[in-house]
């Protein structure tokens, strides 16, 4: 009979994971992330601002 | 154990954010959002709620609350606010004690109550240091927001029915009034049924979490009476039209009519500037290596989901990150207090100075409200009157001008369907930049024919015809 695997819970593993392997973990998932909004919504660019020309004529207040 | 120096460090930070939250807090000017809302929030109390019908009503209905108390001016939109303010910052010594330590509590609080969270737009200051001095949505959603995190870690650390429902009430008060608190459901539930993963009564503590909050977000809507459900489809519909349609903002140099994925990195950048930016980055690199796993795991996950989610939208505006200030000064505290606390140097030097420059600017930041004076709207109110104007219409591409003159109406551009003679245009870099020139001299031109003269106003440009 083969014995009954124990599973460890979440918050134990996570307390187990070494420092490296979390930092790892982290930045990991913050590049899927990017990469994930940056495929999704690159945003649409109209074009440079042109600021407008001072009106003739202009009182300084 | 407090220690010495941490009571006293506690009452200081409770000055400090007294000033921060109430000292000249009706000082600055009207933002256009912020009118918007004061009408929607007032008119949601005297039994006739119409107007902004895209935002949910409870962070309306708050600011209103303030109005009714404190009649309707600056001080009344923004009372609440910054009651709410308060409020974040007792909740993060709370929270912040809890997880780290008297010091933890005490550095989280401090920082929120000082750190600026400025709005920069096409290089100018479009508002006064803290957006949380104003009456807009952030300012009432992120507070609740925080307050729901703390219940929540409670309820993962200590479970029980009292927590679970207390912060999905929270959760959904939060998401009733600005609808991007709503995203922070995911990850306390996940975030918290991991951690809790195999005690007892889990998933009813979840249920009753999640269903609550859905309660929570729903009751609100009681506002509106019979029309709810009417109410609830229009705020999907233009939701949904913004974020079809895009917002036109200048961002970069450039005029973007649906904002990218960077846009919130970049409105933090431009407001907050490398020293502090690179601090607060320095303190989340500390939390992610800190002792303190679990916390930094489950404030991580709230603020990466509402960054996430904001970075996705199409629309992003530069208050929009206030949502997350809260849990993001918690992690920074978390991480810096256990760098301060480890037994070699060499971490404790970084701990201490990326402190040192986080509550320099802090205090910079807390002299300016000190000494907060008059904007460029007050400035150009004044001079308008002063040139006896009777302002009865204006015409406007920047914050609102109808609040400094009582009974007058105003029209935000494109106003170009309806170029009635008007008193007043005015035109503020901060929007009117992403307008092409040819537009904004075809509005100088009406602005001439109804007899007005070009000002100068700090940053603003507006025509008036003195008496």
């Amino acid at each position: 009979m083969t014995p009954r695997r124990h599973r460890v819970p979440p918050a134990r593993r996570l307390r187990n994971l070494s420092t490296r392997a979390f930092v790892v973990s982290v930045l990991a998932l913050l590049v899927l992330i990017v990469l994930l909004v940056a495929v999704v919504n690159p945003g649409h660019r109209n074009g440079p601002v042109r600021p407008a020309v001072p009106p003739v004529g202009l009182v300084r207040s | 154990m407090a220690g010495r120096w941490a009571r006293p460090a506690w009452g200081a930070v409770l000055v400090v954010a007294a000033v921060n939250a109430l000292w000249r807090l009706d000082r600055a000017d009207w933002k256009l959002d912020e009118n918007v809302y004061a009408q929607a929030g007032w008119a949601l109390w005297h039994g006739t709620p119409t107007g902004n019908p895209e935002h949910p009503p409870l962070g309306k209905a708050l600011i209103g609350l303030g109005e009714l108390v404190s009649g309707r001016s600056t001080f009344g939109v923004r009372v609440v606010p910054a009651l709410a303010f308060l409020g974040a910052v007792v909740v993060l010594f709370a929270f912040g004690r809890r997880v780290g330590g008297w010091w933890t509590g005490i550095v989280a609080a401090g920082l929120f109550a000082a750190l600026p969270r400025s709005l920069v737009v096409a290089g100018h200051a479009a508002a006064d240091i803290r957006v949380d001095r104003y009456g807009l949505l952030e300012a009432v959603a992120g507070p609740l927001l925080i307050a729901a995190l703390w219940c929540g870690w409670r309820w993962i650390t200590g479970g029980g029915r009292v927590w679970a429902g207390a912060a999905g009430a929270l959760l959904g008060f939060a998401a009733c009034s600005k609808l991007t608190a709503a995203v922070a459901i995911v990850p306390v539930v996940v975030v918290g049924a991991a951690l809790r993963w195999g005690r007892r009564r889990l998933a009813a503590e979840v249920a009753l979490l999640v269903g609550v909050a859905v309660a929570a977000f729903l009751l609100p809507f009681a506002f509106y009476g019979a029309d709810a459900f009417h109410a609830m489809g229009e705020m999907i519909r233009t939701q949904r039209d913004h974020a079809r349609i895009g917002h036109l903002l200048v961002l970069d140099g450039s005029i973007w009519t649906r904002s990218p994925w960077w846009a919130n990195a970049r409105y933090q950048w431009d407001a907050d500037g490398p020293l502090l930016t690179g601090a607060l980055l320095a303190g989340l690199a500390a939390a992610v290596v800190s002792r303190r796993r679990p916390v930094v795991t489950y404030l991580l996950a709230v603020v990466l989901s509402l960054a996430g989610a904001l970075a996705l939208s199409p629309v992003a505006l530069p208050h929009y990150r206030a949502i997350w200030t809260a849990p993001l000064v918690l992690l920074v505290a978390v991480g810096l207090v256990d760098l301060l606390q480890r037994s070699r140097p060499a971490p404790r030097v970084v701990g201490a100075l990326v402190l040192a420059v986080l509550v320099g600017v802090g205090a910079l930041t807390t002299a300016r409200v000190a000494t907060l004076g008059e904007g460029d709207y007050h400035r150009l109110a004044r001079l308008v009157a002063a040139d006896g104007v009777q302002v009865r219409r204006s015409e406007i591409y920047a914050e609102s001008v109808a609040p400094y003159f009582p009974g007058s109406i105003e029209l935000l551009a494109p106003f170009d369907l309806n170029p009635e003679p008007a008193q007043l245009l005015v035109l503020d870099p901060t929007l009117a930049a992403a307008i092409d020139p040819a537009t904004i001299d075809r509005w100088r031109g009406w602005a001439r024919r109804w007899g007005l003269r070009p000002h100068r106003v700090g940053r603003l440009e507006a025509w008036w015809a003195a008496r």
